[in-house]
């Protein structure tokens, strides 16, 4: 009988707990969506996303499922090369795969586990502050990097060997250099961020932000956008936004850790592009093409765009002669140049 | 031999079922890979000092919670404290609590602007990317499984050998240490084993509050979301078989010791 009410405390505990947490543990939620029981008609739709297409496709499931009551949608949200590894080491079944760095698609993906990717929104480097930040009201896209200077400011970026964000962070300081004329200034800046305000991923760096231990970090636009946080846009010669900028963005390059530790590789400085897949072991292949035709369709892009998504329109095929026939009205060729 | 009940068979099925079940992955583990990489990954200098850091961290965390917490379970043991229920249930939160969202919360306390941050920032102590700040929060998940033990420990323990020794001229702290705390002895040293168990094993927290220099959780997740489950596996390997080890051994030593009161 005393367990009762004691159980009862620590629930209580807990919802206390978590209330008082919530402001800093927005970016947390890497949710699962679930909607109803899998019947005897029912249909699952397994879909695979980044997250920092949670929110995005997370309300495009919400309305493909009002559309079709007979899918099930099962969301799954995890850095793009975790979606990967989920694929290629753990066989785990997907239908729709997304991630928000296209490159993971031509290596390791294609050809073994898919056959063509899509390229449909583009996302860039920028750096995130909030009100509290030092020096909140000065910095804008031309004297950025001479506040980050300063030496009370604290920044941080997330780890270049765990996540695209983080050696984009050293690429965006090549370009800085090349593009401001100032020799030195990749040195200066990685001076600027200590070991101590490295974290894995954009997660821990935003809480590190709201918590006002850092000043700015390294980020997505979408990061900023979904977590209503303010952001300086740098400029499009060195934040990897746009494709046709993509021969410059080509002239740096950084090393990352290689496929075993102790190995370096090296990474060249690519657009930031947002890019989709059928794998080839879907279990739902149809329903999966059905889900690309209605995310791709006006009222899909439109669902996107309320959630800060720059889109690609029309949408680019890496191979539209491997695209699955009810699909190739819904994309255009990428070309020939990249792959 | 006695032939066993009906009982007996039923139990001891269920039972294996379970021990099966927790055993099955950490034999896979440890025959999925070939003792070379197990000998790699601990001759690797970053699985060492990530694991040495985990082991010490644990240690430091769990010496914290026993002079603090110790005190703590003998109060909620002998005395009735105003909301004792409330603190009881209060110990436990933390095991429940998701453990990103209590890295959040210590954070909230022990960053740079907030109160324990800049209280212990006057005797040079920082939290967030230092080593303490992975000993906090080992401390906050795994204090309860310490102050529990010490708790439960100390309700076994009659009170009237207490006063025994009081009317032998003890003072009531004498009479703690030579009476309460030899009798739970076995209590205290479980309890501090699975304190310092659960420190090593935390993640989540840590992640928050330091990621680098790297206790030998973060590293493992490291290894695996950067090469792969191939090279996580080794340094896994490595921290249960020394984990393992102590483990046993510390078990082994409680045990003995209460055999020998037994006896």
């Amino acid at each position: 009988m005393r367990a009762a009410p004691r159980l009862f405390m620590v629930l209580l505990c807990v919802l206390f707990g978590l209330g008082g947490a919530k402001p800093s543990s927005v970016a947390l939620s890497a949710g699962t969506l679930r909607t109803g029981t899998a019947g005897g008609e029912q249909q699952q739709l397994i879909v695979f996303n980044a997250g920092s297409l949670t929110a995005p496709f997370g309300d495009l499931l919400k309305e493909f499922a009002r559309l079709h009551p007979e899918v099930t949608p099962q969301q799954e949200s995890s850095g793009s090369l975790d979606l990967v590894r989920k694929i290629t080491e753990f066989g785990k079944p997907c239908d729709v795969l997304a991630v928000a760095d296209y490159e993971v698609m031509p290596s390791p993906l294609i050809p073994q586990y898919a056959d063509w990717y899509g390229i449909f929104a583009r996302n860039q480097m920028v750096l995130i502050y909030t009100a509290s930040s030092k020096f909140a009201g000065e910095i804008n896209g031309n004297n950025w990097y001479e506040i980050l200077l300063r030496p009370d400011v604290q920044s941080g970026h997330s780890d270049p060997d765990a996540d695209p964000a983080g050696y984009r962070t050293l690429l965006l300081w090549q370009l800085a250099e090349k593009y401001y004329r100032k020799p030195g200034l990749y040195e200066q800046l990685n001076k600027t961020v200590p070991a101590k305000n490295i974290r894995p991923k954009s997660v821990e760096l935003v809480a590190l932000l709201q918590s006002g231990e850092l000043d700015y970090i390294y980020g997505y636009r979408s990061v900023a956008e979904q977590g209503g946080m303010s952001f300086v846009a740098l400029p499009p010669e060195i934040d990897l936004s746009e494709a046709s900028k993509a021969e410059l963005y080509s002239t740096v390059s950084t090393q990352v850790a290689g496929s075993k530790p102790g190995e370096k590789k090296t990474i060249t400085g690519l657009p930031i592009l947002f890019a989709l897949t059928i794998p080839k072991n879907a279990p739902h292949q149809q329903l999966a093409e059905e889900f690309i035709r209605f995310a791709l369709s006006p009222q899909g892009q439109e669902i996107m765009k309320r959630r800060k998504l720059t889109l690609i329109s029309p949408a680019l095929a890496s191979d539209l002669e491997k695209l699955p026939k009810g699909l190739r009205s819904s994309f255009a060729s990428l070309g020939k140049g990249r792959k | 031999m006695k032939k066993p009940s009906r009982l007996d068979l039923i139990f001891s099925l269920l039972g294996a079922c379970l021990v099966l079940f927790l055993l099955a992955p950490l034999l896979k583990m440890l025959l999925g890979s070939p003792a070379g990489e197990l000998h790699d990954a601990l001759t690797d200098g970053e699985v060492r000092s990530a694991i040495a850091l985990s082991l010490t961290c644990a240690f430091w965390a769990t010496l914290i919670g026993t002079v603090f917490g110790v005190p703590l379970g003998y109060l909620l043991a002998r005395r009735s404290l105003p909301g004792k229920h409330f603190i009881e249930a209060l110990v436990d939160v933390p095991v429940v609590i998701p453990h990103p969202v209590a890295g959040i919360a210590l954070l909230l306390v022990f960053g740079r602007h907030y109160f324990g941050g800049q209280f212990f920032s006057r005797f040079g102590l920082t939290f967030v990317g230092e080593v303490p700040g992975i000993v906090i929060a080992m401390l906050f998940v795994s204090s309860s499984f310490l102050i529990n033990a010490a708790r439960d420990g100390f309700r076994n323990v009659d009170p009237r050998l207490e006063y025994v020794a009081r009317t032998l001229g003890y003072g009531p702290l004498g009479a703690f240490f030579s009476v309460a705390v030899p009798l739970s002895w076995r209590n205290l040293l479980s309890g501090a084993i699975m304190m310092w168990a659960r420190a090593i094993s935390e993640f989540g927290a840590i992640l928050i509050l330091t990621y680098n220099p790297k206790v030998a959780s973060v590293l493992i997740y490291d290894r695996f979301s950067t090469y792969g489950l191939k090279y996580a596996l080794p340094p896994a390997l490595a921290l249960v078989l020394l984990s393992l080890s102590v483990f046993a051994l510390l078990r082994g030593i409680s045990l003995q010791r209460g055999q020998g009161r037994a006896a």
